[in-house]
C-alpha cells in the first residue's frame, strides 16, 4: 500500500487570528514494504505528517493517497475506519491510551472496534502480548499497575492487534530503558521483514535511522528539506550537522577520523562497517 | 471545540491588552452589576452601546469574535424560551395549558436575552485580551483585603493558576488520547446518545489516571524546590496601574450616571 502526498499544506487554527502554519507543500512517496524514518527538530511538523496517514487531520490543500483512498479536505469524516485499521499508528508516551480493567481487554479493544469478535480480538490480544515481549501472567492484570515500560508494550500491543499494513511509530522507545529499545527496535524491523509491513518512524535516535531504515525525510519548518537513503543523508555530515540533525555515533567517529588523515571513500552508518573500512588502514599502519 | 472562544487568550497588542487586568476584572463585575440597572429600552440601548463601542474599538478579530461566541447564543436561547412561555402578565397573546406568551413575557425574555448576551460578550472579551495568568494576579490582588480575615488568599490564588495553567495541557492531551483511541477504531461522531457517552469512556479514564499523577509530580516538583504556602513572596509579575486605568474606571462612572439619568 503505497502512500503519497501531493502538494500537501496543513494549517492549524484556520481561519482565525492565531492560524499557524503546520506543514507547506509536501510532496512525498513511501513505498509499500519500505522502512521510512522521519526526523526533524520538534516541531518541524512530524506529528502533523502522521497524523495525515490515517486521515486524523485532513489536509488543508492537496492531496493525501494512501492505498486506494484519496483523502483531500472534502473528505467526509465517515466511512475512516477501514482507512484506520489499515494504518496502525502508535503515538509518543502511548502508555496514555491504556483505560481496560486488564492488559488482555486492553489489547482486545482495538480489533473489537473493527467488528472482530470478543474471543477472537482476546486470542489475538494473548498471541501480541507474546510478541511484544510479555509474559502471559500479566493477561489478566490492570494495566496501571505495570512498569512504564510495560505499558508501553501493551500499548504498542494493541496496535499490533488490529493487524494493520502500515505501522507508524512516534518515537515508540523514547524513555525505555536500553534493552527494552533493542527488543522493540528489533520486534519492528522483524514485522517490517516478516509481513512485509511498511513502517514509519518518527524518531530522534540516529543510530535507529542508520541501522532501519532504507528511507529517510528529514522535515524542516514544514517543509521536507530531504527525501532520500539513511546513507546518502549521513554522507554529507556538514548538511546534516547544519540542520541540527546529528549523525549516528559510527558516522560521527568516522568523521572525527577522516580529520586526522584516515580515508574514508564513504562514511560508515554503523559499527560494523566502520571497522570494516578502518582495520586494512590500521593493519597497514602497523607494518 | 476549536470555534469556541469562551476563556481563551488570543495574543495581541491593543488598548484593551494594555489595561491593568485588575482594572478589567473591576469594570467586567461592575458591567455585570449595573446592567441589572436597565430596565427600558432607552437604558437597554445605552449598555448595547457600550458593549458594541468597546468590541469595536478593541480591534480584535470582529468575524472571530462573534463566530466564536455564536455557540452560546443558542444556549441562552433556551433560557429565554423558558421565560418566554412561563411569565405572564398584561396582554395574553397566546396560550396553551401552562405556557402562554404575554406582553410582559415578551419584554422580560427579551431583556433577560439581551443581558445575557452582554454579559457573555464582555466576559469573552476580557478573557480574550487578558493572560489566564494575569487574571490570576489580578484575582490575588484583588482579594488581597481579605486576608485581614484570615482568608487562604495566596493559596487560592495558587490554586487559580495552577487550574488556569492546565487548561490548555490538559485540551491537547484530551486530543491526543482521542486521536489514539480514534485510531484504535473508536468513532466519537458515530451512533445515538448512548454509544457516543460510551465512546468517551475510553478516553476519560486515561485523562483521570494521567492528572492525578500529573498533580503528584507537580507537588513533589514544588516540595523539592522548598515551596511553602505561608510563605511570604516576592512576584515575577508586577502590575502597574496607569492613568488609563483610572481613566477607564472613570468612564464606566460616566456610564452608570448616563444609565440612572435614562432608566425609569
Amino acid at each position: 500500500m503505497d502512500i503519497t502526498f501531493k502538494n500537501v499544506s496543513y494549517i492549524y487554527d484556520m481561519n482565525t487570528p492565531i492560524a499557524n502554519l503546520g506543514l507547506k507543500n509536501i510532496n512525498l512517496t513511501i513505498q509499500s514494504g519500505s522502512y521510512t524514518a522521519i526526523i526533524g527538530h520538534t516541531g518541524s511538523g512530524k506529528s502533523t505528517l502522521l497524523q495525515h496517514l490515517n486521515a486524523l487531520l485532513k489536509p488543508s490543500e492537496g492531496t493525501v493517497v494512501i492505498g486506494d483512498r484519496t483523502i483531500t479536505n472534502q473528505t467526509n469524516n465517515k466511512n475512516l475506519k477501514p482507512l484506520r485499521k489499515q494504518v496502525g499508528i502508535v503515538f509518543q508516551f502511548a502508555e496514555h491510551q491504556l483505560f481496560e480493567e486488564t492488559v488482555g481487554k486492553d489489547i482486545a479493544f482495538g480489533p473489537m472496534n473493527f467488528g472482530v469478535s470478543e474471543s477472537e480480538s482476546l486470542e489475538i490480544a494473548r498471541e501480541m502480548l507474546q510478541t511484544v515481549g510479555l509474559e502471559d501472567k500479566y493477561f489478566d492484570v490492570s494495566p496501571f499497575d505495570l512498569s512504564g515500560g510495560q505499558m508501553r508494550r501493551v500499548a504498542i500491543a494493541g496496535v499490533l492487534a488490529l493487524k494493520p499494513s502500515v505501522l507508524v511509530l512516534d518515537e515508540p522507545t523514547a524513555g525505555l530503558d536500553p534493552k527494552s529499545r533493542r527488543e522493540m527496535m528489533t520486534l519492528f524491523a522483524q514485522l517490517q521483514k516478516e509481513q512485509q509491513l511498511t513502517i514509519i518512524l518518527v524518531t530522534h535516535q540516529m543510530d535507529d535511522v542508520a541501522n532501519y531504515a532504507d528511507h529517510v525525510i528529514v522535515l524542516e519548518k514544514g517543509q521536507v528539506i530531504q527525501d532520500t537513503t539513511p546513507k546518502a543523508l549521513f554522507n554529507q555530515p556538514e548538511f546534516v550537522l547544519a540542520h541540527g540533525i546529528g549523525l549516528p555515533k559510527a558516522t560521527e567517529f568516522a568523521v572525527a577520523l577522516k580529520a586526522q588523515g584516515f580515508e574514508m571513500s564513504e562514511l560508515p552508518m554503523t559499527t560494523a562497517a566502520l571497522i570494516e573500512g578502518l582495520t586494512p588502514q590500521l593493519e597497514n599502519k602497523g607494518k | 471545540m476549536d470555534k469556541m472562544i469562551l476563556g481563551r487568550y488570543v495574543p495581541g497588542n491593543t488598548w484593551l491588552y494594555r489595561l491593568d487586568p485588575r482594572a478589567k476584572i473591576v469594570i467586567s463585575f461592575y458591567f455585570i452589576g449595573i446592567i441589572f440597572l436597565a430596565n427600558n429600552l432607552w437604558s437597554y440601548g445605552v449598555m448595547i452601546l457600550f458593549t458594541l463601542g468597546i468590541i469595536a474599538f478593541s480591534e480584535v478579530d470582529q468575524k472571530f469574535f462573534f463566530k466564536g461566541v455564536r455557540p452560546l447564543f443558542f444556549l441562552i436561547l433556551i433560557t429565554v424560551l423558558f421565560q418566554l412561555f412561563l411569565t405572564r402578565g398584561g396582554t395574553i397573546y397566546w396560550q396553551f395549558g401552562p405556557f402562554a406568551i404575554s406582553q410582559y413575557g415578551l419584554t422580560s425574555s427579551l431583556y433577560v436575552f439581551l443581558r445575557f448576551m452582554m454579559i457573555i460578550l464582555i466576559s469573552t472579551l476580557l478573557t480574550l485580551t487578558t493572560q489566564p495568568l494575569m487574571i490570576a494576579d489580578a484575582i490575588e490582588y484583588l482579594l488581597m483585603p481579605l486576608k485581614k480575615l484570615h482568608v487562604p488568599v495566596d493559596q487560592i490564588a495558587l490554586m487559580i493558576s495552577l487550574a488556569l495553567r492546565f487548561v490548555p495541557t490538559l485540551m491537547d492531551e484530551t486530543l491526543a488520547i482521542m486521536n489514539a483511541q480514534r485510531a484504535r477504531g473508536v468513532d466519537f461522531s458515530e451512533g445515538g446518545l448512548f454509544k457516543r457517552i460510551k465512546a468517551l469512556v475510553p478516553v476519560l479514564i486515561p485523562l483521570f489516571v494521567n492528572t492525578f499523577s500529573r498533580a503528584g509530580d507537580l507537588a513533589v516538583a514544588m516540595e523539592s524546590r522548598g515551596y511553602n504556602g505561608d510563605a511570604p513572596r516576592s512576584r515575577y509579575r508586577v502590575l502597574h496601574w496607569h492613568r488609563r486605568d483610572t481613566g477607564a474606571l472613570v468612564f464606566m462612572a460616566v456610564l452608570t450616571v448616563i444609565l440612572i439619568l435614562v432608566r425609569k
